[in-house]
C-alpha cells in the first residue's frame, strides 16, 4: 500500500517537473520568435557594410560602430531623435495632466449620463487617424502651426487623451473611496485631497498610462510625416530617409532603428513593475 | 498633549430622512439627541441605516430631509471639512503612501499647524497609543490592531468636537476586539469627547455605550441605556436583538379577567403588579431571558417548569441548557432573528408546536442530557408582547436582583 503511494507520489512529482520544463521551453520558443527581428536589427546595425549583404548572413558579427557614426554625421539623426524626445515627453506630460483632471470627476462625481460621457470619450480613439488628418492639417495651417513641433505636441496630446482618460478613470474609480473621505473629514478640500492622496496613490496608474502615451507618440509616423518640415522631422520619419530611389541603406536603417527602440526599451524596463500593476489594477474596468 | 479632557458637543438629528436615488429608504424621520461627552452606540442588523446615519452626521452623505446640529449649530449643509469631527472607518482608511507619523500629522498639516507643534502633538498621541516605535513605518507594514490604533490616533490628534466610529473593531480577531473595546472606552473617559459608534454587534453596543440606539429598517426602535434596553425593551425586536443568548420566545395565552398566563403546560397567575396595564386578552407572545432561569427556588412565588435538556453547552462557570417547550414559536419576522447566522431562530421559519428555549444556569447545577429536571423562574422576569406589532405590554423587572441574591446552601 505505502509502496504504491510512494510510486504515485514520484509519478506526480515527475509529471509536475515535466510540465514545468515544457512550459519553460514553450515560453523560450515564443520569446525567440518575437525577439528574432529585434536581434536581426541590432546585429545588422553593428555589421559593417559588406557583412550585412552577404548571401548567407552570419548570426554573429564583429561589432563596429561605423553605422552609428554615419547615422549621426551624415543624416543628422541626432536632431530627429531629440525632436522625438521633446515632442513625446511634452505631449505625454500634457496628456497626463489634462487626462487626470478629466478622469477624476468622471470617476468620482455622481452625474447624469456619466458612463455615456466616458464611453463617448473612448470612442474618439476608435476614429482612424487617417480620417482626421486632412481637417487637422487645414486647421493647423490656418493657425500657422504646420512645420512646427508644437503642432505635433498638440496632435499627439489629442490622439492619446481619450485612452489616458479611460485608463485613469478606471484607476481612480478603483481607489477605495474611504481614503478620500478620511481626508475630507481630516479637513482637506477636494483639490487638496486630489493632490495629497489620490495622485500619490495613483502613481502606478499614471506611470502605466504615461508609458503607453509615450510609446504611441514615439512610434507615430502618419501625423509626423505630414505635419513636420525638414528641420522638425521626428525619428520615425527620419528612418525613411535611408530608402532612396537609388538604394536601401539597410545598415543605417538598422542602426537608426536600434537608436529609436532604445529609449522606449529602457523606459519600459525601468517602470516594468508599475506597468504590470498599473494595467491590471483598475485600468481594465 | 491630548490628555486633558476636551469638551465634547451635543449632537442632534432632527427628523433626518434619507431616500437613495434608487428609491430605497435608508432612514425614516430619525430624531436623536446626544448629550455632550456621551458615548452613543447605533446598533441594528445590516441595512438598518446605522452607517448611513453616521455618514450623514459626518457630512459624507446629504440627507434628503431634516437637520443636523452640532453644539447648537446647524451643520446640515456643511461639508465634512467644516464640521470639525473625526471619523474612524471600518477599513481604517489610512493613507497607504504616508508613514504612521505623516498619517497622524495630516489633519494638523491641513490646518497649517506649525511643524514644532505637529511633532509635539504626534509624539504625544503616539506615546499614548504605543505607536512610537512604528512612526516611520507605512500602514502596509502594520498589523490589524496597529492600524486600528493609528486610525484612532489620527482622529484624536486634533481634538475634534466628536468622534464618529463606523464598526472600527470588525476587522480584528475576537481577543483583540475585546481588548480594543476596553481601550476605546478608556480613551473616551480620558478625553470626554462625544462619541457616536456604529456596530451590528449587540454585545459591543451593550458593553460600550452610555446609551444605545437600536435601529431597524431605518426606524429608531429604542434609545436607552443598555440596562433599560435589556429589561424594558419597547418591543419584541429590541428584546430579541439585545442579549446573548437571545431571549426565549413563544406564543401564549393571557386571560385578562383572571390574570392567568398560560405558558406551555403551566398556568401562571400573575400578581397584581405584574399584569399588563393595557387591556390585553387572548393570544400574546411571551419572552423570558436565558439568565432569568434558576436551578433552585429563590422565593416562594417562583414558578417551576420541568424540562428535558437536549443540548448542554458548558461555558465553564455556566451551562447553557437547551430544551423544548410545548408552545408555538413566534413569527420570525417580528424578531431580530435575521441578525446573525448563528441565531437559533434562523433555522425555523415555520411556526411549529415546540419552541426552543435556552436557560443559562450555574455550572454546579448538574443538569444532564435527556434527564428531566426542574428550572425555576420568577414572574418578575416574564415579558409579554402583543401579537399585532410585537409591542411590549409587560416589561421585565430588573434581573440584577437575582445576581445580587446570595446563594443559599
Amino acid at each position: 500500500m505505502s509502496h504504491a503511494k510512494t510510486r504515485l507520489h514520484i509519478n506526480l512529482q515527475s509529471r509536475k517537473k515535466l510540465f514545468t520544463w515544457a512550459r519553460g521551453i514553450t515560453a523560450l520558443v515564443i520569446s525567440l520568435i518575437f525577439f528574432a527581428p529585434i536581434y536581426w536589427m541590432i546585429l545588422t546595425a553593428f555589421k559593417s557594410g559588406n557583412e550585412a549583404f552577404t548571401a548567407t548572413p552570419s548570426l554573429f558579427a564583429m561589432p563596429s560602430l561605423e553605422n552609428f557614426r554615419l547615422v549621426f554625421s551624415q543624416n543628422d539623426f541626432g536632431r530627429a531623435l531629440s525632436t522625438s524626445l521633446f515632442v513625446t515627453t511634452i505631449s505625454t506630460l500634457l496628456c497626463l495632466a489634462v487626462g487626470a483632471s478629466i478622469a477624476y470627476p468622471l470617476a468620482r462625481v455622481r452625474m447624469r449620463g456619466q458612463k455615456h460621457i466616458a464611453f463617448w470619450i473612448l470612442s474618439l480613439r476608435i476614429i482612424p487617424p487617417i480620417a482626421t488628418i486632412i481637417p487637422l492639417f487645414l486647421m493647423l495651417r490656418a493657425v500657422g502651426l504646420t512645420g512646427s513641433i508644437w503642432s505635433l505636441v498638440l496632435v499627439y496630446t489629442y490622439m492619446n487623451l481619450p485612452l489616458t482618460i479611460w485608463l485613469l478613470r478606471g484607476f481612480f474609480a478603483d481607489l477605495p473611496i474611504e481614503i478620500e473621505e478620511a481626508a475630507f473629514v481630516d479637513g482637506a478640500s477636494r483639490l487638496r485631497t486630489f493632490f495629497n492622496v489620490t495622485l500619490p496613490l495613483s502613481v502606478p496608474g499614471l506611470i502605466a498610462t504615461g508609458l503607453l502615451c509615450y510609446i504611441f507618440a514615439w512610434n507615430e509616423f502618419l501625423f509626423a510625416n505630414i505635419l513636420t518640415g525638414a528641420n522638425t522631422r521626428t525619428a520615425p520619419v527620419g528612418l525613411t530617409e535611408y530608402v532612396t530611389p537609388v538604394s536601401v541603406e539597410w545598415n543605417k536603417i538598422m542602426a537608426a532603428g536600434t537608436l529609436v527602440v532604445l529609449p522606449v526599451w529602457i523606459g519600459a524596463l525601468s517602470v516594468q513593475r508599475y506597468l504590470v500593476r498599473g494595467l491590471t489594477l483598475g485600468a481594465v474596468k | 498633549m491630548q490628555t486633558q479632557p476636551t469638551q465634547g458637543c451635543g449632537i442632534e438629528f432632527n427628523k433626518i430622512n434619507m431616500i437613495f436615488a434608487d428609491g430605497t429608504t435608508a432612514i425614516k424621520s430619525l430624531d436623536l439627541s446626544i448629550k455632550q461627552g456621551e458615548f452613543v452606540v447605533l446598533v441594528g442588523p445590516s441595512g438598518c441605516g446605522k452607517s448611513t446615519a453616521l455618514r450623514i452626521l459626518a457630512g459624507l452623505e446629504q440627507a434628503t430631509g431634516g437637520t443636523i446640529t452640532i453644539n447648537g449649530h446647524n451643520v446640515t449643509d456643511h461639508d465634512p471639512q467644516e464640521r470639525d469631527i473625526a471619523m474612524i472607518f471600518q477599513s481604517y482608511a489610512l493613507y497607504p503612501h504616508k508613514t504612521v507619523f505623516d498619517n497622524l500629522a495630516y489633519p494638523l498639516q491641513v490646518r497649517r499647524v506649525s511643524k514644532a507643534e505637529i511633532a509635539e502633538k504626534v509624539s504625544g498621541i503616539a506615546n499614548m497609543l504605543g505607536l512610537t516605535p512604528l512612526l516611520n513605518r507605512k500602514p502596509g507594514a502594520l498589523s490589524g490592531g496597529e492600524r486600528q490604533r493609528v486610525a484612532m490616533g489620527r482622529a484624536m490628534v486634533r481634538s475634534p468636537k466628536a468622534f464618529l466610529m463606523d464598526e472600527p473593531l470588525s476587522n480584528l480577531d475576537a481577543a483583540l476586539r475585546v481588548e480594543m473595546r476596553g481601550e476605546i472606552r478608556r480613551l473616551h473617559r480620558r478625553l470626554g469627547v462625544t462619541t457616536v459608534y456604529v456596530t451590528h454587534d449587540q454585545v459591543e453596543a451593550m458593553t460600550m455605550g452610555d446609551r444605545v440606539a437600536v435601529l431597524r429598517g431605518g426606524d429608531l426602535q429604542q434609545f436607552d441605556t443598555p440596562q433599560k434596553l435589556y429589561e424594558e425593551s419597547v418591543n419584541m425586536f429590541v428584546a430579541s436583538f439585545i442579549g446573548s443568548p437571545a431571549i426565549n420566545l413563544c406564543m401564549s395565552n393571557f386571560n385578562h379577567s383572571t390574570g392567568v398566563l398560560q405558558l406551555a403546560d403551566n398556568y401562571i397567575e400573575l400578581p397584581d403588579d405584574r399584569r399588563p396595564k393595557v387591556g390585553i386578552d387572548g393570544e400574546v407572545m411571551v419572552g423570558i431571558r436565558p439568565e432569568a432561569f434558576n436551578y433552585r427556588r429563590d422565593s416562594e412565588h417562583d414558578q417551576s417548569m420541568t424540562i428535558v435538556p437536549n443540548i448542554i453547552e458548558s461555558l465553564g462557570s455556566e451551562l447553557l441548557v437547551h430544551f423544548e417547550v410545548a408552545a408555538e414559536r413566534v413569527p420570525i419576522e417580528m424578531t431580530a432573528a435575521a441578525r446573525s447566522a448563528n441565531s437559533r431562530l434562523d433555522l425555523d421559519v415555520n411556526r411549529s408546536k415546540t419552541a426552543r428555549f435556552i436557560a443559562k444556569l450555574d455550572a454546579c447545577s448538574g443538569y444532564q442530557i435527556d434527564q428531566p429536571a426542574k428550572v425555576w423562574y420568577s414572574t418578575d422576569h416574564i415579558m409579554i408582547f402583543e401579537t399585532g406589532k410585537g409591542e411590549t405590554v409587560l416589561p421585565s423587572k430588573s434581573l440584577v436582583a437575582i445576581a445580587d441574591h446570595p446563594p443559599s446552601n
